[in-house]
């Protein structure tokens, strides 16, 4: 019986590669910062790019689902397209930054690294969407909007780390451009979120659009609904 | 370096801080964008040029042996830092600047100059003053580190509001 468990377990097929990059990703192994940093391949660049897309569309499929309908969709589009779509527009930005510091990284592996942080950004909101969808049920629409934050802010967290971890052995100023990194990226990407909502609906609104008209930013609506929560009474202003 | 260098260098630079000053200020009238053009170099090189005979002077009393050509290359080289992350600012600048308006636009484009100055003038200073001495040489760097910013923040409100008023 033993014997026969044992074959089984040797006889196993080894672990599909996107399956080994998934748990690389999330452990945030050294080997896999060092495959970033050391001339990364082609494919792996492309792999962590449908991982970023899947992990965002899958997080934002879910918080669309708290109104249904079209929003899943246009939710599940927007937020990869916020993703790389900031990534994009952060680029140059990154590569000065790590030229300014005195980075010993390529320009491929600064683009690497910043893909393997949105990408493990990106597996960590699919990780939170169930609970979002949990919170749905027990949350009003304020207080769901800090939730997703709040969940953007852990997958966040989890994104710096590895991009900082893979920064610092690259010179002694990695940190500081670590700092720069997140900087920009947040502020780009508050901005770009900003562009693309609604992301989250009213479950009362009777007709969403893909994008609204581009009018205030997010910081002034963020303090909006911070508001909304403290005094309930203000909480029918939608952002 | 040679002083051809030193020129390319530093005209790299200036261009640099003019495309950003440029796409910082894209989406307003074309004047609004030419004073953004003129704006950033003259903030950035201008701010550079004032701080480097106090600089001289600090590492002189202090002891640091820094001639004048010495501070002129520490100038460039915080130049030239600061023209490098304004260039890969431009892409960015110009994102926020067509879509993003009022205060919170003039606030973004005051921090941003503000943060490019602050990486400029401890570029400038770190490695030519001594900040961990025991002695005159620490307070001198000290002085001329908070010198440094006095004038950094007087360009930005004489020299910046063409740029940061360009995003009003």
């Amino acid at each position: 019986m033993t014997a026969t468990s044992v074959d089984v377990g040797s006889a196993a097929p080894p672990p599909h590669p996107v399956s080994t990059l998934v748990d690389a990703l999330v452990r945030d192994g050294g080997a896999f910062r060092a495959a970033l940093l050391d001339a990364p391949p082609r494919a792996l660049v492309r792999t962590l790019v449908v991982v970023a897309t899947l992990g965002c569309a899958s997080f934002g499929a879910v918080v669309g689902s708290s109104r249904g309908g079209a929003q899943i969709v246009f939710a599940a589009v927007k937020l990869p397209l916020l993703a790389l779509g900031t990534l994009a527009l952060s680029m140059p930005a990154f590569l000065a930054i790590a030229k300014a510091s005195e980075l010993a990284l390529s320009r491929q592996a600064v683009v690497a690294v910043s893909l393997g942080a949105a990408a493990r950004f990106a597996l960590v909101l699919a990780g939170l969407a169930p609970v979002v969808w949990l919170a749905e049920g027990a949350f009003g629409y304020h207080a769901m909007v800090l939730c997703v934050t709040a969940c953007c802010g852990v997958a966040g967290i989890a994104g710096a780390s590895l991009l900082f971890r893979s920064l610092t052995v690259a010179g002694r100023w990695g940190r500081v451009a670590g700092v720069g990194f997140v900087l920009v990226f947040g502020v780009v990407g508050a901005h770009v979120s900003w562009m693309l909502r609604p992301f989250l609906v009213h479950p009362t609104t009777s007709s969403v659009p893909f994008v609204r008209p581009v009018e205030g930013d997010l910081f002034r609506a963020v303090a909006r609904s911070l508001g909304s929560v403290v005094s309930p009474r203000r909480g029918d202003e939608r952002p | 370096m040679t002083s051809r260098g030193f020129v390319h260098s530093v005209s790299l630079s200036i261009l640099r801080l003019a495309a950003f000053g440029a796409a910082a200020s894209l989406g307003r009238p074309l004047g609004s964008v030419l004073r953004g053009a003129v704006s950033a170099p003259l903030l950035f090189a201008g701010g550079a040029a004032l701080a480097a005979p106090t600089l001289y002077l600090a590492s002189a009393l202090g002891g640091i042996a820094a001639s004048p050509s010495a501070t002129a290359l520490r100038a460039e080289s915080a130049l030239s830092t600061v023209g490098t992350l304004a260039w890969g600012l431009v892409v960015p600048a110009a994102f926020f600047s067509v879509t993003l308006h009022g205060a919170t636009a003039v606030a973004l484009a005051a921090v941003v100059s503000a943060l490019l100055g602050v990486v400029g003038v401890l570029r400038f200073g770190w490695d030519a003053l001594d900040f961990r001495a025991q002695d005159k040489a620490q307070l001198l760097a000290l002085a001329w580190l908070v010198t440094a910013f006095g004038l950094g923040a007087r360009m930005l409100w004489v020299v910046g509001r063409g740029l940061v008023g360009g995003a009003s």
